[in-house]
């Protein structure tokens, strides 16, 4: 039993007093950070690197790891509460987390979105531990042209998400995907769309731009609409989900958990695509599809279980190739290198005790993280009794001081301001924000491999047909496709939106 | 209140320090180095460990700050603007202190002009490692692979080092193939794993584990000198004649600096790049100590300013 010597191993590794104790730090902070919106997971890691110099490397990287993972499960508290993704990957949560809090159903909302990370987490870990050369084999076989496909999948799923008209959706994507264009082209080197400002030569951040179409947009939506916000608290209903809840968001876990343990692991995937594509994936096999929206308890389940599953599995490549798949991994990454030790694959042969320590600090951190949640949530909703004329002020100075420490740069708040004016005409004119994001962050990488996969070929479209993997994502796009214009489907669909 | 504890952490943690002791005349106040790049990038293990090692040379604190973002002009204009009193400095790089100058048209800063070197600091030699399914076994072998299929080979470029070595070798070699760009190395490393690339030009430190994993072929190294973390990768120049292009990163002054704080600022990085433990380091991530007079590294920063908008031109890059 290899496997079993190596978790005694992580275990003897993780659990000594010095590691459960920066682990605790790490998943506190992470939870912290996570509630706070705009200062993300890499933000805080970038701050937080120096002070690890002084410790053992596994240490360091149980707790900048423990930050990490943190985050995701204190990112969907706002999104939940006020409608205010703390993280870019918990921004679908707000769909049907925040019309759960709008009826009295916070608390069970927050509970259901502690429980699912923690279920999420244990599960994409034991993947971790098992398959991580497997699956990091899977990760090398995705090519520009799997990608591609990929992706087209994901943004066909985004008709699929968007409630309102089609056509809308479709033309908020093709909004996001141009607006994703701003920035240096990858194959040519030219400044596209820049209008000669330095800080627009690198594109523009998708925290800065959730932050303006969601949270900007939001408050003033809410000043707009009534002097005196809903009160939602006269009609808290119980603060932690029942039995019954529990047992309704099982199989939606599940899911959640699959999807986000494979595209974690994907470079560019993460937690971001995983919580995506789980909600689109619930919302389509959904037997009342119009529940979601109105404060579905699956729509809060299954994302926030895969951007948990997705923020685990993402460790994959970084530990067994040595390859950094997002910002917050690359600065893991950096850790690394900072205490020594070369990323690539004989981390695992070459430092067991690191490997399989991190693995075990995983579980220990997802159990501290579910115990440290389920009693903050009490806390959380007595937010909400917070007059709203306190409150909005408060979230937009934190705002603020997320995107200035996002990139040390002023230029980024009065990007997410421009941002906020957008999402408060969009709203207005009846376009839903979400496509728009999911274009934005799709577009880029779409291109990039797009344009990547004819060059390999040579200009070749039939590499998207004749790789078996790439095949796969554009019969399942084209499925969704027809499921969604097919007249009698349509019908279907207004019946379920209508009602 | 947590909220609040928490930002006010954060902030405190963006600042630190070292222990010191103070001296007379210069320098007697903590000495901030401003960098191009973000923490955690490859730069900033160099960078922690000679800012602390010097800190220790010069009896005062150094402090790293981070300004990333738009190609190095940030830092660069930051530092610029400062005073010229030595407790100011830039670390800038090939990119930012010479290839910059080719790469966009109206730069906001004059990379020579603006700045005093100080000294280099280090090089960094990269790897040409190509996919282990390539039946070549050494450099001359891959050329002539290359040759007989020339424009049937991809290969991946993710910043401005591995497109000019890239565009530099075929060039030498004569034989063409098909660039793929990347925005970073890693992910063009994937591809090269993956088999969907052919070779590559890469950071040694990123490729050293999977060579020996015999998961790639590493061919060559872009300096003229072995590394000790790769020594039996043989410099590209045992066959192509003169071959050298490797980047770089130096230390600077805002221009009109007074000598005497340059040439103490120079003999502390100089003593620090000469200890034993530095040149370690540095190897064990793939680097070569690179200490200078700053007249020498003017010159070297001029020549390479030239070589690289060279390379640069050649291998079709626009300028911005």
């Amino acid at each position: 039993m290899d496997l079993f010597n190596n978790l005694v191993m992580g275990f003897s590794t993780a659990a000594t007093a010095s590691n459960l104790m920066y682990c605790f730090i790490g998943v506190t902070l992470g939870t912290l950070i996570g509630v706070l919106p705009g200062i993300g997971p890499s933000a805080t890691l970038a701050m937080l690197l120096p002070m690890t110099f002084g410790l053992p490397a596994t240490t360091s990287l149980i707790m900048l790891a423990g930050i990490f993972y943190g985050a995701q499960y204190g990112g969907s508290t706002t999104a939940i509460l006020v409608n205010l993704p703390g993280e870019a990957s918990s921004a679908v949560t707000t769909l049907d987390g925040y019309q759960m809090a709008r009826q009295g159903r916070g608390g069970v909302a927050l509970g259901v979105s502690a429980i699912g990370s923690f279920f999420g987490g244990t599960i994409a870990t034991i993947f971790v531990a098992l398959f991580a050369p497997f699956l990091a084999s899977v990760a090398l076989s995705f090519g520009p042209a799997e990608y591609f496909s990929l992706m087209i999948f994901g943004l066909i799923g985004a008709v699929v998400l968007a409630s309102g008209s089609i056509l809308k959706a479709i033309g908020m994507i093709l909004f996001g995907l141009v607006t994703g264009l701003v920035g240096t082209d990858v194959q040519t080197n030219a400044l596209r769309f820049t209008f000669g400002f330095d800080d627009l030569f690198d594109g523009m951040d998708v925290v800065v731009v959730a932050m303006g179409i969601f949270a900007f947009s939001e408050i003033a939506m809410n000043l707009d609409i009534s002097e005196q916000r809903e009160r939602f608290l006269s009609k808290v209903k119980g603060l932690y989900p029942t039995w019954q809840e529990i047992k309704q968001v099982l199989a939606p876990c599940t899911r959640g958990t699959i999807i986000g343990t494979i595209l974690g692991v994907l470079p560019g995937g993460g937690p971001l695509l995983a919580s995506f594509s789980a909600y689109t994936i619930e919302k389509k096999i959904a037997m009342e599809p119009g529940r979601f929206g109105h404060g579905a308890i699956e729509g809060v389940a299954a994302p926030e279980t895969a951007n948990n599953a997705a923020a685990q599995t993402s460790f994959i490549p970084l530990l067994t190739l040595g390859i950094p798949t997002s910002g917050a991994m690359a600065l893991m990454l950096g850790a690394m290198i900072l205490q020594g030790i070369s990323p690539g694959p004989l981390v695992m042969t070459n430092v067991p005790d690191l490997f399989w320590g991190m693995i075990a600090s995983m579980w220990i951190g997802n159990g501290m993280l579910l115990i440290l949640n389920l009693p903050l949530i009490g806390m959380w909703v007595k937010l909400l009794t917070v007059p709203y004329r306190l409150l909005f002020p408060a979230i937009l100075a934190f705002c603020c001081i997320g995107l200035i420490s996002f990139d040390n740069n002023t230029f980024d708040v009065f990007l997410g301001a421009a941002f906020g004016l957008l999402g408060y005409i969009m709203v207005k004119l009846g376009c839903e924000p979400t496509p728009f994001l999911l274009g934005f962050i799709l577009g880029p990488m779409m291109e990039e491999n797009l344009r990547r996969a004819l060059v390999m070929s040579r200009g070749d479209a039939t590499v998207f047909f004749t790789r078996p993997i790439s095949a796969v994502f554009i019969l399942l796009a084209a499925g969704l496709l027809i499921s969604v214009i097919l007249p009698s489907v349509q019908a279907r669909r207004k019946e379920a939106f209508s009602g | 209140m947590i909220k609040r504890m928490i930002s006010g952490l954060l902030a405190a943690s963006s600042l630190i320090c070292f222990p010191s002791v103070s001296l007379a005349a210069f320098p007697d106040k903590p000495i901030t180095i401003v960098v191009p790049f973000g923490p955690g990038a490859g730069s900033d293990a160099v960078t922690r460990f000679l800012s602390e090692r010097s800190s220790k040379v010069l009896g005062v604190d150094i402090y790293i700050d981070y300004k990333d973002g738009a190609s190095g002009a940030i830092a660069a204009g930051d530092v610029k603007r400062s005073p010229r009193d030595g407790y100011r400095l830039i670390l800038n790089s090939n990119s930012g202190a010479a290839a910059n100058v080719y790469l966009f048209k109206s730069l906001n800063y004059d990379p020579v002009a603006d700045f005093t070197p100080i000294t280099g600091l280090t090089r960094n030699p990269l790897v040409l490692a190509i996919k282990p399914d390539i039946p070549a076994k050494n450099l001359e072998e891959f050329i002539k692979y290359a040759k007989e299929n020339t424009g049937k080979l991809n290969y991946g470029v993710g910043n401005s080092s591995s497109m000019a070595n890239a565009a530099l070798f075929m060039s030498k070699a004569g034989f063409e193939a098909t660039q793929v760009g990347y925005k970073a190395l890693p992910a063009a490393l994937i591809d090269l794993l993956g088999g969907r690339l052919d070779f590559l030009f890469c950071d040694p430190f990123a490729v050293k584990d999977h060579v020996k994993a015999g998961k790639l072929r590493a061919l060559g190294v872009t300096s003229t000198a072995r590394l000790k973390s790769m020594p039996d990768v043989p410099p590209i120049a045992d066959v192509i004649l003169g071959y050298e292009l490797v980047g770089w990163i130096a230390a600077f002054a805002p221009a009109g600096t007074p000598s005497e704080i340059i040439s103490v600022l120079n003999k502390a990085f100089v003593e620090t790049l000469k200890q034993k433990e530095s040149d370690d380091y540095l190897e064990g991530l793939g680097m070569q100590v690179f200490p200078t007079t700053p007249e020498e590294m003017g010159i070297f920063q001029k020549d390479q300013i030239k070589l690289w908008s060279e390379v640069l031109e050649k291998a079709g890059v626009p300028r911005n």
